[in-house]
């Protein structure tokens, strides 16, 4: 991936990751409301992404 | 015989015969065409007509030799002509058309010997239908497009002449092509020369030596000519939105086209910095127009698509490239090479590699003689209404199927162009859709069935069904039963809980190879945790910093190893001094996406990471090697801190097989392996260590799998010696052990690695994650089951590496991987190596294992990697590491007979064995420094009165005071002409005519005095030695 505008994006597992600012998001992404270049976006994500562990996971350990 | 005039050749002329000595016989620089004529006048009319095309032309009469040093043409006063007839009126027609093809080829492939007039050869064809077919081929050294056009015209009109019985109205021929020659040495060598030499060293500066279009097979280390053609066409509409386009910029047909074609290679090619070489009519002055004879001269058209312009923008930077090089398009294409690229490379042409040229259909009388000038032609030919192009391509490099693919991209990127000039460059499709969905679906429908479970829970199960049979045995002959091995964990897991392991804890492993680590390991999954291995032979530092990072809950070791972990450790659990227990938790439930184990690997920066790897990926792809390869037993020989030891320990567990434990340094002392494999089903290596191992494998081994690092096809050939089926995984740990399996068939001509293994999708994409065609490199993601959590604590470099699958189901994530790799037209994938190692010397990629390869072929050796260092000789380059015995100037010598020279190491060590990683991997790290010094520019006088004179004339004609015999010739600034001179004295001097090519490939004295003493020696002197000897 090149240098240029990204989004951050986050699954239904709440995972979260990157795509091209100017491209359609693939299928079950959705916005999480950052846009700006490729560092920035991944030390948003550095910020909020603090559990790893996949949302479905998380839920059926119950917390 | 009547006499001859001589006059000094043109600059093309002496390009062209320079061309041709360079390889004799090869017919890659003869123009043919085919010329119909109708019945009338007969054969005896036709001759006549050519008689006074040979009258009016000198250049029909014209040889080229040397004198003086110097090229020269030999003009004939007089020459008469003969033309050979063939009749074929009395054969049915498809049989005659038969005949005609196949006796034309045999025109058009007869060498011409460049130093007897004419350069041409003519034959009369008479077909059944009556008509007369002219077969004309002559070298291009008095020939060009325009002459085929004036050739044709003159024809036709002295034809028509003959029918009215008029004298032919030809047009008037005040000059001659030896005027021409003359004129252009004496135009140029007024400034125009210096002049426009100095804009294009300018505008060529930096230029990449090869334009990195991907080729099938690696490049011969000499170019040869054998080459075959494609045709595709382009309907009318196309063309007519393609001149709509020009006209709207301001361009010009040609442009447009041009402006495609690189688009294509760009992206085909992964560079933005593009050359394209063309020819130019070189028809400077208005009386050179009616003449026969080589004017055309090259030029370079180089476009920066940095970028990613819309296909508008790339439109007007092609446009100005183009003008740009017409303004300064006299230097002739020789002068600029020795200008700019002096040290010839024999594996490719110099400054550009893909040729283009838009011409009218008369222009292109040709049919294909099975050769290629270039790497890749691509000619379109402007009809009526639609166009056609040709593409011609070497089948040293390409095979029919990729140009096909190439050339249907043409078309699609054109047809994009058309329907939207903004598009940029990245969006331009190169495959149709049916194209696009095999490579992102139909490759990649692995879907099967896999148990949604633990790995511990399968292990258990597997315990009920067979309980009696041993799952495990030690080097020491210690054997579990599946009964015990289930309920020492069972026990194990409850006092694991007891000390507050939870799911989702990290408990740390640092036992031996053993029974007790097994237990441990089955016991901590069964805790619901993940295991952390811990190698005890890892430094003080990396083990903390492994405790520390992972933020681990329990250390289970041992009193032998726990003196040799840091001091600041968690608490810990001695497997050798348990107490008795005071009681046990209840066992939690752990699912599929519970994480089994934690391993950190290095990168080439940065501190290692770990990666979460939960049982998901682990049981799909334990229960695909069961389905695919059998299960059974299997040896358990690769470090537990190393992810690919999880397929050797679960492979047996999973189907009823042994875990046979080797002993704890089995691989690096090979003949432990022997005595441990004889009892296995399977055996998995890396080739480090199977290269070591190998001759020690005890034969009929029923499957081997190799991994993680390219496997030599050497290597491959002696393990199909002692075991019946051999599998060449790869994947990264990232997407857990193994995502892609390839059976190694008998004697493979290259390595692959298969397809991806069950529920797991592979893409080869390009830099903005777009799938790129069949053939082309890109870098290899990874989707599926076999997806990991991420790295431990490191969520920005998770999001970086694991990104949305963009193509396959919605909210999946898919890894990419930093490898570089490409499709079959299978669909088979092969790896080419690290994306960011991607080693570039001057500028030509270059594949690191591709040398090793070549090496390995060498019988002295055992065993060859080679490694990129800044320590190597003159700077960064290439240096190989060998095990074997062979002498360095031998294996040098073996490489220059097999690869381009920039793939040469600069040096070569000779090693006893290779360092290997606790993980079996070669240490690249570990390798030794090359020795310093070496044979770098110390001169070295002559020794034999052969180098002596050698060196003299070299002093002579490079302008120098002396010269060593170990100097190189292009490097003192030797070029082709002089190499043509060099002959010529090497001749006078020795009587021996030294083919030309010989003087690329022995370019000291010291090689070229041996080449001399070979070239010289008759059969006769063979027979005398032999005779001697005996």
């Amino acid at each position: 991936m090149r240098d240029g505008q990204y989004k951050v994006v986050v699954n239904d597992e709440e995972q979260y990751s990157i795509w091209f600012a100017d491209r359609p998001l693939p299928r079950g992404w959705r916005e999480a409301g950052f846009e700006g270049a490729k560092q920035s976006c991944l030390d948003h994500i550095e910020q909020v992404w603090t559990d790893m562990r996949p949302r479905s996971l998380r839920e059926a350990m119950g917390q | 015989m009547t006499g001859t005039y001589a006059f000094p050749a043109s600059y093309a002329q002496e390009r062209l015969w320079f061309l041709a000595r360079l390889d004799p016989g090869a017919p890659a620089y003869h123009v043919n065409a085919v010329i119909e004529l109708p019945e009338r006048g007969g054969p005896d009319r036709c001759e006549r007509m050519l008689d006074e095309l040979v009258r009016r032309h000198e250049t029909l009469r014209t040889a080229l030799t040397v004198e003086n040093g110097g090229l020269v043409q030999i003009v004939q006063v007089e020459l008469p002509v003969a033309l050979p007839r063939t009749d074929l009126r009395e054969l049915p027609p498809e049989r005659a058309e038969r005949e005609f093809r196949a006796l034309a080829l045999a025109e058009a492939r007869r060498p011409f010997a460049l130093d007897r007039a004419p350069l041409w050869r003519a034959r009369l064809v008479r077909m059944p239908g009556g008509e007369q077919r002219l077969v004309f081929v002559v070298h291009h050294a008095v020939f060009d497009a325009r002459s085929g056009t004036n050739l044709a015209e003159e024809l036709r009109e002295l034809h028509a002449a003959f029918d009215e019985d008029r004298p032919p109205r030809l047009p008037d021929l005040p000059v001659q092509y030896a005027d021409y020659a003359a004129w252009q040495r004496e135009h140029l060598g007024r400034g125009v020369l210096a002049a426009q030499l100095g804009h294009w060293r300018e505008r060529l500066a930096g230029l990449p030596p090869d334009l990195g279009l991907p080729t099938d097979r690696p490049r011969p280390a000499v170019r040869g000519h054998a080459g075959a053609e494609h045709h595709l066409a382009l309907p009318a509409g196309l063309v007519d939105g393609l001149e709509a386009l020009a006209r709207r910029r301001g361009a010009t047909l040609f442009m447009v086209l041009l402006a495609g074609l690189k688009a294509l290679l760009s992206r085909y090619a992964g560079q933005s910095d593009v050359a394209v070489g063309t020819p130019v009519a070189g028809r400077d002055l208005p009386e050179f127009e009616p003449l026969i004879g080589m004017f055309v001269n090259t030029l370079v058209l180089r476009t920066d698509l940095g970028g990613d312009p819309s296909f508008g923008e790339l439109v007007d930077r092609v446009r100005e490239t183009v003008l740009d090089a017409l303004d300064h398009a006299e230097v002739p294409f020789d002068r600029l090479v020795e200008a700019l690229q002096p040290v010839r490379d024999t594996s490719r042409t110099p400054l550009f590699q893909v040729g283009f040229n838009l011409l009218p259909m008369e222009s292109r009388g040709q049919f294909p003689n099975g050769t290629a000038q270039l790497d890749l032609n691509v000619d379109v030919v402007r009809t009526a209404g639609d166009a056609g192009v040709y593409l011609e391509y070497s089948t040293d490099l390409f095979d029919a199927d990729t140009i096909a693919r190439l050339a249907g991209a043409y078309r699609l990127v054109l047809e994009a162009a058309v329907a939207d000039p903004s598009a940029r460059l990245s969006e331009l499709p190169l495959m149709t859709e049916a194209q696009r969905r095999e490579v992102l679906t139909g490759w990649n429908d692995t879907a099967v069935p896999y148990p949604e479970r633990a790995l511990h829970e399968l292990v258990a199960e597997q315990a009920a069904r067979t309980p009696g049979a041993v799952a495990v045995r030690a080097p020491d002959g210690v054997e579990l039963t599946y009964a015990e091995l289930d309920a020492r964990t069972e026990a194990l897991a409850g006092r694991l809980v007891a000390r507050g392991v939870r799911a989702e804890s990290c408990v740390a492993l640092c036992l031996p190879r053993g029974v007790h680590q097994i237990v441990a390991l089955l016991a901590v999954l069964r805790a619901g945790a993940c295991y952390l291995p811990l190698d005890a032979a890892y430094p003080a530092e990396r083990l903390a910093y492994l405790l520390a990072d992972s933020g681990a809950a329990l250390l289970l070791t041992d009193s032998d190893h726990r003196d040799r972990l840091p001091v600041d450790r968690p608490p810990e659990l001695l497997l050798d001094q348990l107490t008795e227990c005071a009681g046990t938790g209840p066992l939690p439930s752990v699912g599929p996406d519970h994480l089994a184990y934690l391993i950190y690997t290095s990168g080439s920066t940065g501190r290692p990471k770990g990666v979460q790897v939960p049982h998901r990926g682990v049981v799909n792809l334990v229960t695909d090697v069961i389905r695919r390869l059998g299960g059974g037993s299997a040896l358990y020989l690769t470090s537990l801190s190393f992810d690919i030891a999880a397929l050797e320990i679960f492979t047996p567990l999973l189907s009823g097989g042994t875990l046979v434990i080797a002993p704890e340094d089995a691989a690096r002392t090979p003949k432990e392996i022997r005595r441990a494999a004889e009892e296995v089903d399977l055996v998995q290596l890396t080739p480090s260590v199977a290269s070591l191992a190998v001759e020690h494998l005890p034969p009929g081994l029923p499957r081997a799998v190799l991994g993680g690092e390219p496997l030599p096809l050497d290597l491959a050939t002696r393990l199909l010696t002692v075991t019946g089926e051999l599998w060449n995984f790869y994947g990264p740990t990232e997407t857990t052990i193994w995502s892609t399996a390839y059976r190694v068939p008998h004697s493979p001509a290259t390595m692959l690695i298969g397809e991806p293994v069950a529920n797991t999708t592979a893409y080869v994409v390009d830099g903005d994650l777009r799938p790129v065609p069949v053939g082309v490199p890109g870098e290899l993601l990874l989707g599926g089951a076999g997806v990991t959590r991420g790295y431990h604590g490191r969520a920005a470099l998770t999001a970086e590496r694991f990104v949305p699958d963009p193509f396959g189901a919605p909210g999946g994530r898919v890894y990419r991987t930093g490898d570089l790799a490409r499709r079959h037209p299978d669909g088979t994938l092969e790896c080419l190596g690290r994306l960011d190692d991607q080693v570039k010397v001057r500028g030509v990629r270059i594949e690191l294992d591709e040398v090793a390869a070549v090496l390995d072929e060498h019988p002295s050796v055992r065993r060859a990697v080679v490694a990129v260092r800044d320590d190597a000789p003159g700077g960064r380059g290439l240096v190989a590491y060998v095990i074997g015995t062979g002498e360095e100037a031998e294996l040098r010598a073996h490489l220059r007979a097999r690869l381009p020279e920039g793939m040469i190491p600069a040096a070569f060590v000779s090693v006893p064995d290779l360092p290997v990683l606790p993980s079996g991997k070669l240490d690249r790290a570990a390798l030794p420094p090359p020795r310093a010094g070496g044979a770098t520019a110390a001169y070295v006088p002559p020794r034999t009165p052969m180098e002596e004179t050698l060196a003299a004339i070299w002093a002579e004609l490079l302008g120098r005071e002396r010269v060593g015999v170990t100097d190189d010739f292009f490097a003192l600034g030797g070029h082709s002409l002089l190499v043509v001179r060099l002959v010529g004295r090497i001749d006078d001097e020795f009587g021996v005519e030294l083919p030309l090519r010989r003087c690329f490939d022995a370019t000291t004295v010291e090689e070229q005095a041996l080449a001399v003493l070979e070239e010289g020696l008759t059969d006769a002197d063979l027979l005398e030695l032999l005779e001697e000897e005996q």
